[in-house]
């Protein structure tokens, strides 16, 4: 049963949001959370307690993952994937910048950084997320990145949410995922790998 | 091979001292401009006239043109409306063939939602090498500042070498702030500081593979055929940063540096620019403006340091910035350039590279003007001044 602390951690991890936990320098707050390793029960309920809502179940459990390298829990395929949900930008405050999660299918061909922080940990997740990922082929939401360089490289991308699920779906199941500069092109891709996904599952089913 | 020092005589660079410490200088250079006069001939009046005289012939011709003045000198008050004038450093010429503010939209003009908080710029800076250049390739490198709602926003890339609060100096940025934060600006994944250079993986500051959607390297020498070669070097950038509605910065320092040819190793000079947002939400961008007429300032030094032993996020051990011992002057010195150049007194804050320090027995120690007019110029400082030399950063 959550406490009232815990609640207050949730809280705390909302008003910092990413931006505040770890790419403040010096005043990043994740390490005051994590307490030398006192706050991890309080922020492991976060992680586990779906009433918390799905930006501060992210943020506990990347606090987690950067304290404790190795750290991993069965639902970390799904949180992340809602990391990656909650990247698309609409009418709010934005939670997480693109680049959380790479230059992706541009840093393949080009180079740059192909993965970032919070694509590195879907990679990670494996196989898990891959159902997680797939739920998000539908959203057209904007993907934007901050910073200089970045921003200039990244925005110029014009990536969209369902854009990056399709690149992780492929990276994780080693399906071949073309990037196209226009949208039609991309979302024609996107449903060729729908159908890819569609009748791998039909495969599993007859296996098993 | 020109030496950066011999190119003004003793007399013009004294002149030019004196025109620096004046307040009026800005203004001198619009009225010269006014007058069809340039800083050669202004120097020339100040010579013969005296500063006086030349003073009040600025303030006269200013405040008739002081509406026109306002609008072209108020430092982002105007915002949009700001008219950027060229930049001269010691290597040459500075200005933007664009600089736009980017309000919800992105560089492509697509409108973000008001809520995200979308704010920056859109630049295109233009380094054009000067007479005294002498470079086969030349770089634009710069270090960034980000703050969001009063404190430090890092991109994940800057967040692995910025300087850290301990660290950190007062700068003249605004009241308050310091460099804390400031890094040196790649993108994740780059590992050469050149700004327009896309190789992942480079090896040399020269590296020619750019990106033309960054920029381009400059170049300024005659070959051994005596064919002059000459292109400015730009950089192309649309710094963003979300959440910035109010109290935010973004600022940049750019520099221009030879990385091939007889004076690699030499920076030309660095500006700022930038935007920001106040607590009531203005929104303006920082005029174009010299930070240093050599080598870049402490800050960006600093930010160098940091970066050389760093490594990008693809595991590419970063290219070296060439990294200057900068000293300060904290009291009188006199600098003793070879005859027949005559002694110089510098003023204090002068910014000064060790050549050759200071031991006792020796009578002197040799340093490098390495920033304002005398930039270039060696000379000796005696062992009574040497005391009144002191770290940059100290």
């Amino acid at each position: 049963m959550p406490s009232d602390a815990t609640d207050a951690v949730a809280a705390r991890l909302t008003e910092a949001g990413y931006a505040g936990l770890f790419l403040s320098g010096d005043h990043s707050s994740a390490d005051v959370l994590w307490r030398g390793g006192d706050g991890r029960a309080a922020l492991e309920e976060i992680v586990e307690g779906q009433g918390y809502g799905d930006l501060p179940r992210v943020l506990a459990l990347e606090v987690l993952c950067r304290e404790e390298p190795g750290y991993s829990t069965e639902g970390q395929a799904a949180i992340y994937a809602r990391a990656l949900a909650l990247t698309g930008i609409e009418d709010g405050p934005m939670h997480f910048s693109g680049n959380e999660w790479g230059f992706m299918y541009h840093a393949d061909k080009e180079g740059g950084d192909p993965h970032g922080a919070l694509g590195q940990r879907l990679l990670e997740a494996g196989e898990a997320a891959v159902p997680h990922l797939a739920d998000l082929l539908d959203d057209s939401r904007r993907i934007y990145y901050v910073g200089s360089q970045d921003a200039t490289l990244g925005n110029g991308l014009v990536y969209r949410v369902k854009d990056a699920a399709a690149y992780y779906i492929g990276k994780i199941a080693a399906l071949p995922v073309q990037f196209h500069q226009d949208t039609a092109s991309r979302d024609q891709e996107i449903e060729r790998l729908r159908a890819t996904l569609h009748d791998r599952r039909l495969d599993e089913h007859q296996k098993t | 091979m020109t030496r950066l020092w011999e190119r003004d005589s003793a007399a013009q660079r004294d002149a030019a001292s004196a025109a620096y410490k004046s307040a009026d200088l800005r203004r001198g250079h619009l009225v010269a401009q006014q007058l069809s006069l340039s800083r050669a001939s202004l120097l020339d009046l100040q010579r013969s006239a005296g500063n006086s005289a030349v003073g009040r012939l600025i303030r006269a011709a200013t405040r008739a043109q002081s509406t026109q003045a306002r609008d072209t000198w108020a430092s982002g008050s105007s915002g949009g409306q700001l008219v950027q004038r060229s930049i001269n450093t010691s290597g040459g010429e500075w200005d933007t063939d664009k600089y736009d503010l980017l309000k919800d939209v992105d560089q492509g003009g697509s409108p973000l939602p008001a809520a995200v908080g979308a704010r920056g710029v859109d630049i295109t800076l233009r380094f054009k090498p000067g007479a005294v250049v002498d470079a086969e390739l030349i770089g634009l490198t710069q270090s960034v500042q980000a703050f969001v709602r009063g404190a430090p926003n890092l991109t994940p890339a800057a967040a692995t070498r910025a300087i850290p609060a301990a660290d950190a100096k007062s700068i003249n940025t605004g009241k308050g702030e310091t460099d804390e934060g400031t890094a040196i600006d790649r993108a994740a994944g780059f590992n050469n500081p050149i700004y327009p250079v896309k190789s992942t993986a480079s090896a040399s500051l020269a590296d020619t593979n750019t990106d033309p959607g960054w920029g381009q390297n400059g170049v300024h020498f005659t070959d051994g055929a005596k064919t002059p070669h000459h292109d400015d070097a730009l950089l192309k950038d649309t710094p963003m940063r979300a959440g910035a509605q109010k109290d935010s910065r973004h600022i940049f320092e750019t520099t221009a540096l030879a990385t091939k040819g007889a004076q690699a190793g030499t920076y030309y000079g660095s500006v700022r620019w930038g935007w920001r947002t106040d607590d009531k939400g203005g929104f303006t961008k920082i005029a174009l403006e010299k930070v240093s007429d050599g080598v870049p300032s402490a800050t960006f030094l600093k930010a160098g340091q940091i970066w050389n032993p760093g490594k990008s996020s693809t595991g590419a051990e970063n290219v070296d910035l060439p990294i200057v011992d900068v000293k300060v002057t904290t009291g009188p010195v006199t600098l003793a350039p070879p005859v027949p150049m005559v002694d110089i007194a510098l003023p204090k804050g002068t910014r000064l590279q060790m050549l050759k320090a200071f031991v006792a027995p020796l009578l002197s120690g040799t340093v490098k003007v390495v920033d304002g007019p005398h930039t270039g110029v060696t000379g000796e400082v005696s062992a009574a001044e040497w005391p009144n030399i002191a770290d940059e950063r100290a």
